[in-house]
Order: structure tokens, then sequence, then C-alpha cells
């Protein structure tokens, strides 16, 4: 075995003991530069509280490679002592990511603005608050990189102001819209990703979410450990790229998946949006025991089976958390005020069937609709636990609904 | 001789003084009520466990008011002496004088002796207590110097609050061993309910959604709140709806108001209350 180098900066000065195993992948670094080396032993000890084996491992991996890109100390020393925060932030799955992210921007931008970008990923990491969003944000940097990269760096110094009322999907049309816009005019672009120009800013306002996610997640761990006296796993999906509503919430293996921004619906808050989409999410997770049998079923028959299960964890929930009700029943209120009648019609019947379950003083125009709502909660008030009424129900009501609109169920979404 | 006639008279006649006269509202939340008397019959020296406002003093006042026992009851506080338990000499015109301290009052007449949130008290100072909970059960008064020796009614009874427990402040083992222990918790939901509504005069049915307001503030202690709310605090907040405060109004301000200064906190805590009014 050969003993470790030792580098000679280190020598003579008891205060920067460098472990030996950086020294090793900091050979890019200048020899005189004593206080780089504090900075760097600092954040070598951060890394190490925050991250496993393996992941230190990719941590000093990723230092080699930012030596290799050949784009100067700062670069190099920005990655080391940014890092470990990000990995504090999101998990360290995302270095191996960022490396590669880094490798490939090199190509495309300078060594300032990729220390730029990596002197803001801690913020993009705090705002965005997951990996995955994360690894959104990276690829939206490369895409700028390609298209506008001249938009990059005031982008990097807008960034605080960007992500406080933006979303990644609102960020990234954001981004795409001037990148357009200011594609053969250098001075506009640059003024634009600065968010210096009215029509930057104006577009800002236009994709500005009302509530994010990240600024409450605190607030909804509260709220549902209040409730439920248990931890719910929460994480923010950013699917409001295409569609600025944004997917349903959803739950897979016990983790809830949350919108990364809700704007207000009529005068339910952002806030108590999330509320309710929380809670309806862990009334799930806590009193759905087993999966409901849907081999062979139609979409459209799940359905009208979810609309039914849907309204009896919501029962078991209400039931303990009267208010909860309210909460929910706002939603249908508003969806049927702002429902446009033209809307399919058996949409329509799944809104007002699912109004139906949760307000017994609801009067449908239908009796037969009224009817099954009633039945439905008779059942529940007899025996809530079982969800193979729902199914029942659900199938039932589908058949009935089928015969009326010979329908043809696009979507599956009622909220 | 006739000085210590003289004191004795005073101290009888401060007996009455000291006698809880009405019979306090106290709902037995299990056996504790036998337990006491048990340890009381061996006087046996008793900690009262459990957090604030779950009923550790009302339940002393009752057995004190069951025993037909003296009761006087101190709050510890971090400077407080052993002088201000024991007694110390007093100047006035005659020159000094000597007056006994709250403990060494109840040792002579014989009451139930108790120190509220003992911890708070600076161990030199718990030690003081020491003789007086084994089989000797005297009191030595070393600047008075006199032995007391402690009336065959005395008792002491100690309360205690294991979540305020630090490294800094805790019982010596030497002082906790010298005492059974009663825990006392926040009582299920359907007798602090009952509580709640007794001592406010709202009906079950709000008391019980304040119960319920007080479980949910429960869950959170450990994960972002010290403590839940007490049944005293459910109790404000019932007052203050007996009173015709809105409930929201009424649980806004006894109950998230006092509890924490964490804006995201309250704000939770106040969505709680929404999920029961
Ligand atoms: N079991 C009970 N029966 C009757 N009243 C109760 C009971 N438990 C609590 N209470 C009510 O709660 C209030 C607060 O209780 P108490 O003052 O005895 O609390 P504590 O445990 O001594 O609190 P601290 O540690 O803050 O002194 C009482 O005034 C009383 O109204
Ligand atoms: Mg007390």
């Amino acid at each position: 075995m050969t003993p470790p180098r030792q580098d000679p900066r280190l020598r003579g000065d008891d205060t920067v003991v460098m472990h030996a195993e950086l020294a090793e992948y900091l050979q890019c670094i200048d020899d005189e530069d004593i206080k780089s080396g504090e900075l760097i032993e600092a954040s070598y000890l951060d890394a190490q509280r925050v991250m496993s084996p393996q992941g230190l491992e990719n941590y000093l991996v990723g230092i080699k490679a930012m030596c290799t890109l050949g784009k100067g100390q700062d670069l190099v020393l920005t990655y080391v002592q940014e890092m470990p925060v990000v990995a504090k932030e999101v998990g360290e799955d995302i270095l191996p990511d960022t490396i590669e992210a880094i490798m490939k921007l090199a190509s495309l931008t300078s060594g300032a603005v990729i220390t730029l970008i990596l002197a803001n990923l801690p913020l993009a990491a705090t705002r965005l608050g997951d990996a995955e969003l994360l690894r959104g944000y990276l690829k939206l940097l490369h895409q700028l990189a390609g298209k506008a990269p001249r938009g990059l760096r005031p982008m990097m110094e807008a960034l605080s102001e960007l992500l406080s009322k933006l979303t990644l999907g609102g960020l990234r049309r954001w981004a795409h819209w001037g990148a357009q816009a200011y594609q053969r005019d250098f001075d506009g672009l640059a003024a634009y990703f600065a968010l210096q120009t009215e029509t930057s800013k104006s577009v800002l306002q236009r994709e500005r979410r009302g509530t994010l996610f990240v600024d409450n997640h605190r607030k909804l761990n509260f709220y549902l450990r209040a409730l439920w006296g248990r931890a719910f796993f929460m994480r923010p999906t950013a699917d409001d790229f295409e569609n600025r509503q944004g997917s349903k919430p959803f739950i897979d293996n016990y983790l809830v998946h949350l919108p990364d921004a809700f704007d207000a619906v009529g005068d339910i808050a952002g806030i108590d949006v999330y509320r309710a989409a929380a809670a309806h999410a862990a009334a799930h997770v806590v009193y759905t025991e087993g999966a409901i049998e849907s081999s062979g079923l139609s979409p459209a028959q799940c359905c009208f089976i979810e609309i039914f299960e849907d309204a009896r964890i919501e029962y078991l929930a209400y039931r303990r958390f009267p208010g909860l009700r309210r909460l929910w029943l706002g939603f249908f209120e508003h969806a049927m005020e702002a429902a446009p009648a033209t809307q399919n019609a058996t949409v329509d019947t799944m809104l007002r069937l699912g109004r139906a379950l949760l307000d017994p003083d609801y009067r449908d125009r239908e009796s037969w609709l009224d009817a099954t709502a009633a039945a439905f909660r008779d059942r529940l008030a007899q025996d809530a636990a079982n969800p193979n009424d729902s199914r029942r129900f659900g199938l039932e009501c589908f058949e009935r609904v089928n015969r009326q609109h010979a329908m043809r169920c696009a979507f599956c979404s009622t909220r | 001789m006739a000085n210590s006639v003289g004191q004795m008279q005073i101290v009888e006649s401060d007996r009455d003084q000291y006698l809880v006269k009405k019979e306090p509202y106290y709902r037995a939340v299990a056996d504790e009520v036998e337990n006491y008397q048990a340890a009381y019959r061996v006087r046996m020296p008793v900690m009262l466990k459990g957090p604030t406002g779950c009923g550790k003093s009302r339940f002393v006042e009752y057995m004190a008011w069951m025993l037909q026992k003296p009761l006087i009851s101190v709050a510890c506080t971090e400077d407080m002496t052993a002088s201000d338990l024991v007694g110390r000499h007093l100047l006035d015109i005659n020159g000094t004088r000597w007056q006994d301290g709250p403990l060494t009052v109840a040792a002579r007449i014989g009451a139930i002796c108790y120190l509220d949130e003992i911890v708070e008290a600076r161990q030199d100072t718990t030690v003081v207590i020491h003789p007086l909970t084994d089989h000797r059960r005297e009191l030595p008064l070393e600047k008075n110097a006199e032995l007391v020796r402690a009336h065959e009614d005395f008792q002491l009874v100690i309360s205690y609050n294991p979540g305020y427990q630090s490294l800094m402040k805790d019982l010596k083992q030497s002082t906790k061993q010298r005492f059974g222990g009663l825990d006392f918790n926040y009582p299920s939901a359907a007798i602090e309910a009952e509580i709640v509504a007794h001592e406010s005069g709202v009906d079950v049915e709000i008391a019980h959604k304040l119960v319920q307001v007080g479980a949910s503030s429960r869950n959170l202690k450990g994960h972002g709140l010290d403590e839940g709310m007490s049944t005293r605090l459910l109790i404000y907040a019932a007052q203050l709806i007996a009173e015709g405060v809105a409930p929201a109004g009424a649980c806004r301000m006894a109950l998230v108001t006092p509890l924490s200064d964490d804006p995201d906190m309250r704000d939770t805590l106040n969505a709680a209350v929404d999920t029961y009014f």
C-alpha cells in the first residue's frame, strides 16, 4: 500500500487537515489557495454528514469530473460547496444526474454560467423540494442552453424571484416563451430573462400559480398528523406543463402525490384546496384495506366505482372530522356552478352523483340519482367498511347511465 | 415553654384556615382516588406526574377535602431557597423572631403539603424535604435550633411534569425514590368532555368537539408542539363559548394563540378547529 499523497498546503497548519481521499480528487485546485482548503474541508464534512458512502463516492467522482471540464477553479469549488446542500434538500440520488447535466451543459455554455447554475442549485432544490422536479429543472436548463444560451445568466440572477412564484411547469412556459419571442434579439432576450421587461413580468404573472406545494408542505404535514396522529408522506408532482391544471392527486405505495401548485377554486383558497386534497388522499390511505377487484372492467366502470369508493372513504373521514364534509362539498358546489351546460352528459351525471353522495340536502333533477345516493348513504350508515359495496353500486349505476346516455366516457376525473 | 405553647395555639387556629371547605369537583379517571387513600393511610409521600393542566392540583384539593386534612400548596420556582420552605428569622421591634415556612407549618399542623412543579426548585432546596419523607418524619430547623417532628397527619405531595424534564432540570434519584408515583394524563375523550362540560356549562356535544380539537393538538406533541392543549385550555375555550363567543373565535383565543408562535402551526390548529366546528 502506498501512503496517500499528502498535499503540501496542508502540512504545518493543523487547522486544515484535509482528508487524504479528498486531496486525491482535488488535484486541479491551486496549491497555494489555503482559503479554499478550509472551505473544501468544511464542505466535505457536510457531505459526510448527509451522504451515504455511495453518495460520497459519487460526490468525489463529480469533483474529478468538474476538474476535467477545465472551466476554472471557481466552478469546481462551487460544486464542492453546493452539492452537499443540494443532496440534503432532495436526496443524494440527484448527484449523478447533476454531474451528467453539467457535463452536457459544458459544451453549450461558459464556465462562468455553469458556476452560476451550480451556485443557484441549492435554491432550486429548496424551492422545487423534490428530486424528480430538480431533474426536470436541469433538463430545462439544457434545453435553454441550446435554444437561448444568453438567457441563462440573467435567468440565474432572477431565479429566486422566479421560483418564489412559479412551479417548474410555469418556469418552463415562461422560459420557452422568452426563448421563442427573442430568438434573434439578444438584448431583448437578456432583458426578458432578467425579468426586466413588462412582457416578461406579465408572462410571469400569467404563469403564476396561487399556492405552491413547497410553501405549504410543512403545514400539510402538521394537518394530517393532527387529524390522524400519524405521518403521511407527500410529494409534489409537476404535471402542469401541458395543461395548467396538472393531474389529479394520486397515491402510490402509501406516498401521496400532490400537484406542485393549486389555484384557488372559487372561494376556496389554495391552502384549503391542498388540505382537501391531502385529507382525501390520507382518507384513502387510512380507510382502504384491500384493492377492489377490477379485472375485466372498463375504465368507465371503474370511474363509477371510484365515485362510490370516494364517497365511502370520505364518509369514514367526515364521520370523525365533520368539517371535512363541508370542505369537500365546496368543490362540488363550485364545479356545478362553473360547469357549462354543454358538458358531456356522463361527466355531468358523475359530478351530480358525487355531490348527492356527500350532501343529503341536495336534490337532483333526476330522482333515481337522489335515490341511489340515499341508498348508498344508508348502506354506509350500517356498515361503511366494505369496499365491495362501492363496487356493486358503481356497476349498477354504470349500467343505468350507460343505457341512458349510450355513453362514451372520455375521461375519468370528476374533480 | 410558654412560647412554644403560644405557638401551638396559633398553629391550631391556623389549621382551619387551610381546610378545603367545599367539595371540589373532581372526576376520577381510574383508581387514583383509592390508591391515594391507601398511600395516605401509610403516610407515603406521593408524586403526581403529568402534563400541565391535566388535573393534578384539582386532585390534591379533592383528596384533602375527602380526608378532611388541611392543604398547604407551594408553587416552586427556580429562585426558591430552602428558607422559603422551612422558615427564617425576621426582624421586628422586639428583635428577631422565627417565622415558620409553609413546609414547617404543614409539618406542625398535620397538613398535606403540596409542592407544585418541584423540578423548578434547585436541588439544594429540594433536599430539605428528605428527612420528612423517610422513616424519620422530622424537619431540622438548624437556624432555629429546633427539630420539628411531623404531626401524624402530615403528608408530602409533589407534582412533576415529565415533559419539562431535561438534563438540567430533573430530580435526584435520592429524591425521586422517596415517593410513590401516580401517573396523570389527559382523561379519555368521554371523561374529558364530561369535565369540560361540567366546568364551563357548555353542553356535552360542544365539549366533545373541544376534546377532539385537543386530541388533534396532542397528536402534534413532539412534531412541532412541545405540549398539546391541556384540559385547562379546553375549559377556557368552553367558558368563552358559554359566554357567547363563537366557537372558532373561542378556540383561537383559548386554544391556538397560547399554544404556539409558529405561524404554520397556528394555521394548522385553526384548520383543525374547523374540521370539528
Ligand atoms: N379529573 C378532573 N376532574 C375535574 N376537573 C378536572 C380534572 N382534570 C382536569 N380538570 C380541570 O382542569 C383544570 C386544570 O387542572 P389542574 O389545575 O389541576 O392542572 P395541573 O395538572 O395541576 O396543571 P399544572 O401542572 O399546570 O399545575 C382544573 O381547574 C379542572 O377544572
Ligand atoms: Mg397545578
